[in-house]
């Protein structure tokens, strides 16, 4: 193995496949990233792989021998993340599993281990394939990520719920108080009919290389029934699927609504994160007082022995007035994710779910349970 | 600055002398209130007859019966003994405010405003026994340490004063292991730091003392020279309420754990209740057959009050943390982190799923 390729790329790409290096690796060998030089592409290809989640990567190189070895992750990216921006020449020994690396600032030798004891990424040659374009998967992850679930003793909630079907590409996701979920427009390369719960963790790095993405091809989504692999250009992602019935978020959305108003979703934010920093000091609960005669929202917080606060503004109110509490959190997480001007909040009681719609672009609910309380 | 008088009060042999004085027949007799060992039982109080035997409370009820064959085993009657410490506890209250109760059966006061704190102590020894037919013995000091070291002299029935000039000396003769915060890992320390004795822990700096064992050494300076400032805190705080169980037979299968857990959770929501509290931290406590035992928990957004929550999270937990082919003696739910409901005022996040 010996190739020259640009500190640049090199600090970029180990930096991708860092984040799939495991802190406390099973195996030694997982603690390493897979280096694949070849000569006939003229390209380095870098895996990591915590045995859940895989990484692959490429980038252009000057080889002038192909080899493949693996090298220490946190130390090679560490070593290289320091080097000044210039050409580093790389070179296998004949004789051991050490990699030297040369360059103007001097010369290192890093000790590797033989490739033929890292696994094969699992990625899914004969399962179902989709096409979707970068944009669509993007919306999808925007408006669905957030709201899934921390808990690890809630599995399937630590998820993305994907359906893709002829016609309809949605995702979802809930932590077992608000769920979000996305339909996006984009469905022209689907036909086949897959239900899947992707975990949160690949898709927040699917989510990371889509945003630096620069290719105009549409992406590649392959699955079986235990796993699912995402194709960029020269990237993968590939994960093992949550197993577990996901909920049937679907019959939890109320088809009809008492109340509604339609408000500007910024003022709102605003006005949120303004009484949030009072809400924060307790309970971060807000109380929403929607009036239709006067065709206003006031919101207020009251934090035992620390203050209290009010705002009011305008909205298109109908339907009875009506008290209800949120956590704050939840309401400004979801309008953050909801990209048009104006929003809708339709909703029942102040026992039962409320859902954010935005009025135009986007197809996306956001359903929040309110706080109860209790007199 | 004015010495203070601190009482320490504590009840000789409680559950057993309630229940020898309940049940004529006991009287006399060796006894013991817990678990039978054939249900894996647990001393929870011995009378001193039974002590005679060696047998002592936390002792497993199988030892005991090795230690003495025809010893009695009387199921514990908690409702009773909570009725007599609150008899107790009235007493108190009639000569201080500042009682800070350490468990069911003793408490400290504070009575620096009476004139004579031993007359106190013997007047409080003698109402409790008229009102409860139940002996307690006193400790009187300037400190908590001292106090607590003091009633523990002549127990039973006992009275005994340790007067502010004769503390240094008392304190020079107590072994290391009677100091209060000194656990069988500290006191191991301090041997081999040649610390035996409270008179060595006198010779000791705080500077050194800290340097050894952290900012608790400031602490052990303090005891050792009789400069033991903690206030009598009559609203101590409740740090955790909890429930646990151990079992007839080692439990397997997660079925009968899940059956056993909400029995526990119904204890712990009762007490919860009881308090007054909610917690925003479960706990689960699993021991298994060879005694080892691990603890997980969580800390949610929202505080816990319901078994139904409580219960879930426990199982969830239970199942993300159980080894494969468990044998479990015991599991236990805590709540901490508690709040006062009134904090939270009935808020509650609901669920969607």
């Amino acid at each position: 193995m010996k190739f020259v390729c640009s500190q640049g790329d090199l600090n970029t790409h180990l930096s991708i496949v860092s984040r799939a290096v495991p802190s406390r690796p099973n195996k030694p060998v997982l603690a390493n990233i897979l280096v694949n030089v070849n000569e006939d592409s003229q390209r380095i290809t870098l895996t990591s792989f915590d045995e859940t989640l895989g990484i692959q990567t490429s980038f252009s190189a000057h080889v002038d021998q192909g080899g493949v070895l693996t090298v220490p992750a946190k130390l090679l990216g560490d070593i290289v993340a320091k080097l000044p921006p210039e050409d580093l020449d790389f070179k296998q020994s004949d004789t051991e599993p050490v990699i030297s690396l040369t360059c103007s600032a001097g010369e290192y030798q890093v000790r590797g281990m033989e490739a033929t004891d890292y696994p094969n990424l699992p990625l899914v040659e004969d399962g179902q394939v989709a096409s979707v374009s970068a944009e669509s998967i993007l919306e999808g992850l925007r408006g669905a990520l957030f709201a899934t679930s921390s808990d690890e003793t809630k599995q399937v909630l630590t998820g993305v719920h994907v359906v893709a079907e002829p016609e309809n590409l949605e995702f979802a996701a809930t932590d077992g108080h608000r769920l979000a979920v996305v339909q996006s427009v984009d469905d022209s390369g689907i036909d086949l009919s897959i239900n899947v719960t992707v975990p949160g963790k690949a898709l927040r790095e699917l989510e990371r290389l889509l945003q630096a993405y620069q290719g105009t091809e549409a992406i590649s989504l392959r699955f079986d029934p235990t796993q699912v692999v995402f194709e960029l250009g020269h990237q993968r992602i590939t994960t093992r699927l949550l197993e577990g019935q996901y909920p049937n978020y679907r019959q939890l959305i109320p088809k009809q609504f008492e109340r509604q108003l339609t408000i500007d979703r910024k003022q709102l934010m605003s006005a949120l994160e303004r009484i949030g920093v009072l809400a924060d000091q307790r309970n971060n609960i807000v109380k929403l007082s929607i009036a239709s005669a006067n065709q206003t929202l006031a919101l207020s917080v009251e934090a035992q022995e620390v203050g209290s606060g009010r705002e009011e503004m305008t909205a298109q109110v109908t339907g009875d007035d009506l008290d209800i509490a949120f956590n704050v959190r939840y309401l400004l997480e979801g309008l953050r994710a909801l990209p048009s001007a104006e929003i809708q909040l339709q909703c029942n009681s102040s026992t039962s779910p409320a859902i954010l719609t935005p009025v135009s672009g986007l197809q996306m609910t956001y359903l929040v349970m309110p706080v109860q309380i209790r007199s | 600055m004015d010495e203070r008088k601190i009482l320490h009060i504590d009840m000789d042999a409680f559950y057993a002398s309630i229940e020898q004085r309940d049940h004529a027949e006991y009287r006399h007799r060796p006894l013991v209130v817990g678990g039978r060992p054939e249900q894996r039982g647990a001393v929870a109080a011995a009378s001193y007859e039974a002590r005679r035997y060696g047998i002592h409370s936390a002792m497993p009820s199988r030892v005991a019966v090795q230690r003495c064959p025809h010893v009695i085993f009387a199921r514990p009657r908690f409702d009773v003994y909570r009725a007599v410490s609150g008899q107790i506890r009235e007493i108190f209250r009639d000569y201080t405010e500042l009682v800070e109760p350490l468990s069911l059966d003793e408490a400290y006061l504070d009575v620096t405003g009476c004139d004579s704190a031993i007359a106190t102590a013997k007047t409080i020894k003698h109402r409790i026994v008229e009102t409860t037919q139940l002996t307690a013995s006193a400790g009187v000091s300037i400190n908590k340490f001292l106090a607590k070291i003091a009633s523990d002299v002549n127990k039973p029935d006992g009275l005994y004063v340790i007067l502010p000039e004769d503390a240094m000396a008392f304190i020079a003769t107590l072994p290391i292991e009677k100091f209060h915060g000194i656990g069988p890992a500290t006191a191991r320390k301090m041997k081999q730091l040649g610390i035996e004795s409270g008179a060595d822990l006198q010779r000791w700096s705080e500077p050194d003392l800290v340097a050894n064992f952290g900012k608790v050494g400031r602490h052990y300076f303090r005891v050792a020279n009789a400069q033991d400032n903690r206030p009598v805190n009559p609203n101590r705080i409740r740090k955790s309420v909890g429930a646990e169980r151990s079992f007839a037979e080692d439990l397997h299968t997660l079925e009968a754990m899940s059956t056993a857990l909400t029995g526990i959770v119904e204890d712990v929501e009762s007490r919860l209740l009881k308090a007054k509290k909610v917690g925003y931290t479960l706990t689960l406590k699993i021991k298994y057959a060879d005694y080892r035992q691990v603890t997980r928990s969580r800390t949610m957004e929202t505080p816990l009050q319901r078994a139904t929550e409580i219960g879930d999270l426990a199982q969830a937990l239970l199942e993300h943390h159980l080894e494969p082919q468990p044998q479990v003696r015991l599991l236990g739910v805590a709540i901490s982190n508690l709040v006062v409901l009134d904090q939270t005022l009935g808020y509650q996040q609901l669920s969607l799923l």
